[in-house]
């Protein structure tokens, strides 16, 4: 089924190494997305968060959020979008390599140019953080 | 009138995370500039979406939303007067 959806780096103006969404899972224009990003040992940004000690970058964790929120609006808009506020994020676990990070995201208003969402990201069916986040072109 | 300008006043606070108390706002305290509530322009929107739900009241083109968002008053004068 996620064969049908493009990949991200095809809607998004990002590239390697900063695309924090592997690939689209569900769909829903101008509504809903639920992306996959395989937290894995080889991700640049473990490398020294921490030493010995390899946890995802919450602040990393809130772009994979901005990243999924711009696919629910980017794919027909030719003007970049960017992050203009996050609202009370919270991370509730570790995201350690390995994990498998399900990140959601709802479009609940928008007033042209501004777009907000509401946005989480679970492993393993189990919420690891949230967070308000508002897009802006 | 008293009612609408004191929803206002905690819509903006909560809505907004201002680090203000509702009871320190006056009616006429400015939204932007010195000595005022230090909004900005994501924060216009925000409130635009914000009234519209709450109150029902449309805040449709720039030019009305540049009149009416100099204070809480001036708010709650437009939507009394249009809903």
């Amino acid at each position: 089924m996620s064969d049908l959806y493009p990949f991200p780096s095809e809607i998004l103006p990002h590239s390697y190494p900063f695309i924090l969404i592997d690939k689209i899972v569900e769909f829903e224009e101008e509504k809903r997305i639920v992306c996959l990003k395989n937290v894995s040992n080889n991700d640049e940004f473990l490398q020294g968060h921490f030493k010995n000690n390899p946890v995802m970058p919450g602040s990393l964790i809130l772009e994979a959020m901005a990243q999924a929120s711009g696919l629910i609006i980017g794919s027909k808009k030719s003007k970049m979008a960017y992050l203009c506020r996050v609202k009370d994020a919270k991370f509730r676990k570790p995201v350690v390599p390995g994990d498998q990070l399900i990140i959601t995201s709802s479009l609940i208003d928008k007033l042209s140019p501004l777009y907000i969402f509401e946005a989480g990201a679970s492993v393993g069916g189990e919420v690891v953080s949230e967070a308000g986040i508002s897009l802006s072109f | 009138m008293y009612d609408t300008i004191q929803r206002l006043k905690e819509l903006l606070v909560t809505r907004l995370k201002l680090k203000v108390g509702v009871d320190k706002i006056k009616d006429d305290t400015p939204l932007f500039g010195p000595n005022s509530l230090g909004l900005d322009s994501i924060d216009v929107l925000e409130m635009i979406i914000v009234i519209k739900k709450e109150f029902g009241v449309e805040i449709m083109d720039r030019e009305t939303s540049e009149n009416i968002f100099t204070s809480v008053g001036s708010i709650a004068r437009y939507i009394e007067e249009n809903r």
